[in-house]
C-alpha cells in the first residue's frame, strides 16, 4: 500500500487537488481557485523534481483533467490541453539541464503559463463564454508568484531528489 | 521541441498524442454531438457523485477542525450567574421547541419545502464551484428528472441562478453573481426594466445594465424577475438596491450563495 502511494504520489496529489477544488475556501470574498491554478504548479514541480515521472505515460494526467473539466462544467479536453502544455515545457526543461537552477525553472514555468493561458483564453472564447482578461492576468501572476512557495512545500514533503 | 535523452522520446510522443486527443475531444464536445452527449452525461454523473463521496472525509475533517478550534476558543471559566442564565435559556428554548413543533406539524401538511405558483422540484446542492470562469453549483437533478437548460433555481423566493448544463442525474447551474449570468428584472415602485449582470470582482454586488436614461431609486428598493424571456417566472426577488461609497446604485444579492444546501428548480412556468 505504502509503495503504491509512493509510486503514484504525484498523480494522487494532483487528483486530491482537483477534488478539493470543490471545497470552498474564501480569500477576500473569492474562492482560492479564483486566484491561482494549483494543478499547473503541481504538474510542473513534480516533473521538474523527478524527470522520470510521466503520470502513467500521460494517462493519469488525461483522466485527472477529464475529472477537472467535468467538475468545472468545461468542455472535455480543455484542462487536458493546459496540463499537457505545462507538462511538455517541464519535460523539455528537465531534459536540457544537468543540475537544477531554480530561477531558470521559474522563468520557464512562466513561459509555460503564458502559452497555457493564451490557449485557455482562446478555448474559452470558442466555448462562447465571457472571461475577463484581467481575471486571467491576475490568476497568471499569482500562480507564478506562488510557484516558489509550492515548490518548497512539495520538495520538502514529497521529493527526496528535489535539490538535485 | 527538442528532448535530450532517448528515454524522453516516449514522453514526447505521448504528449503529442494526448494533445491531439484533447483537441479532438474539445471540438467534438463543443459540437454537441448526440452520441457524445449521452457518454458525457454518464461520465459527468460518475465523476460528480464519486467526488461527492471522495471529498466527504475532507469535509468532515475540515468541519471537525473548525469545531475543535471553536471549542478551545470558548471561555473556560463559567460563573454561577452564567449557569443560571443558561438554565433560563434552556427553559425558554424548551417552550419555543414545543411551539415550533406545533407549527412544523402544520407546515408538514403543505407539500414540499416551498410553495410556488409554478411546477417546481426540490434539489440538493452537491458542490459549489468558484474559479476564474464561473461561480456555479452542481445539483443532484438532471434530465432524468425533467431538468432542462435554462431552468431557474430559487431559494425562499430569491433567484439563485439558471441551469446551463445537464447530465442524466446532475446539472450545472450559473449563480446570478456569475459574470455570464443575465437576468431581466423590474425595479422599485416605478417598475424600471433592467438586466442584472454578475460582477466578476465581487460576490456581494450585482450590476444593472440597460436601465432607462432617467431613473431614480430609493435605497432598499427590491428587484424582481420579469417574464420577458418566457423562461423566468415573474416576481421572484433578485436583490436589493444599495448605495456604494461613491453614491452609485448597485444591486445587493439577498443570499450567501456559497452556503446553499437545498433549493427549488422551476421546471415549467405555468
Amino acid at each position: 500500500m505504502f509503495n503504491f502511494i509512493k509510486k503514484y504520489i504525484a498523480s494522487l496529489v494532483l487528483l486530491i487537488s482537483v477534488l478539493l477544488g470543490s471545497i470552498d475556501i474564501d480569500v477576500f470574498g473569492k474562492s482560492v481557485s479564483y486566484y491561482f491554478n494549483l494543478q499547473l504548479i503541481l504538474i510542473y514541480i513534480f516533473k521538474i523534481s523527478n524527470p522520470h515521472l510521466n503520470f502513467g505515460k500521460g494517462i493519469f494526467l488525461f483522466l485527472i483533467s477529464i475529472a477537472n473539466d467535468s467538475l468545472n462544467g468545461l468542455f472535455f479536453g480543455t484542462s487536458a490541453i493546459l496540463y499537457f502544455i505545462v507538462f511538455a515545457v517541464a519535460s523539455f526543461q528537465s531534459s536540457i539541464k544537468l543540475r537544477s537552477i531554480f530561477i531558470a525553472e521559474w522563468i520557464s514555468f512562466g513561459v509555460a503559463l503564458i502559452i497555457a493561458y493564451v490557449i485557455f483564453f482562446g478555448l474559452i472564447n470558442l466555448s462562447g463564454e465571457n472571461v475577463l482578461i484581467i481575471n486571467i492576468g491576475l490568476n497568471f501572476l499569482i500562480t507564478l508568484i506562488c510557484y516558489p512557495l509550492i515548490w518548497f512545500i512539495v520538495s520538502f514533503l514529497f521529493m527526496q531528489n528535489a535539490n538535485r | 521541441m527538442k528532448f535530450a535523452s532517448s528515454e524522453n522520446v516516449d514522453v514526447k510522443k505521448n504528449i503529442i498524442i494526448f494533445l491531439i486527443i484533447s483537441l479532438i475531444l474539445f471540438f467534438v464536445d463543443r459540437s454537441n454531438n448526440q452520441y457524445l452527449k449521452a457518454a458525457r452525461s454518464s461520465i459527468n454523473d460518475a465523476i460528480i457523485y464519486s467526488t461527492v463521496v471522495l471529498k466527504s472525509p475532507f469535509i468532515f475533517l475540515s468541519n471537525l477542525l473548525g469545531t475543535t478550534v471553536k471549542f478551545f476558543d470558548e471561555e473556560k471559566v463559567i460563573n454561577k450567574n452564567k449557569i443560571l442564565d443558561l438554565e433560563n435559556q434552556i427553559e425558554k428554548l424548551k417552550n419555543e421547541k414545543i411551539s415550533l413543533a406545533l407549527q412544523l406539524e402544520n407546515f408538514r401538511k403543505i407539500t414540499g419545502e416551498e410553495n410556488y405558483p409554478f411546477e417546481t422540484m426540490q434539489a440538493k446542492v452537491l458542490m459549489y464551484k468558484s474559479n476564474i470562469l464561473h461561480q456555479s453549483i452542481i445539483i443532484n437533478k438532471g434530465t432524468n428528472d425533467g431538468i432542462k437548460i435554462g431552468n431557474p433555481l430559487i431559494k425562499n423566493n430569491i433567484l439563485v441562478g439558471k441551469v446551463y448544463k445537464t447530465n442524466f442525474n446532475s446539472s450545472h447551474a450559473f449563480l446570478i453573481t456569475n459574470n455570464n449570468s443575465r437576468v431581466p428584472v423590474r425595479i422599485g415602485k416605478n417598475n424600471y426594466k433592467a438586466i442584472v449582470v454578475g460582477d466578476s470582482n465581487t460576490n456581494n454586488k450585482l450590476n444593472l445594465e440597460f436601465l432607462p436614461k432617467e431613473y431614480s431609486f430609493n435605497n432598499g428598493d427590491y428587484a424582481y424577475t420579469t417574464n420577458l424571456d418566457n423562461i423566468m417566472p415573474e416576481g421572484i426577488m433578485v436583490g436589493k438596491i444599495s448605495l456604494d461609497e461613491k453614491k452609485n446604485f448597485f444591486l445587493e444579492p439577498l443570499y450567501d450563495f456559497s452556503q446553499l444546501d437545498y433549493l427549488t428548480v422551476v421546471k415549467n412556468n405555468k
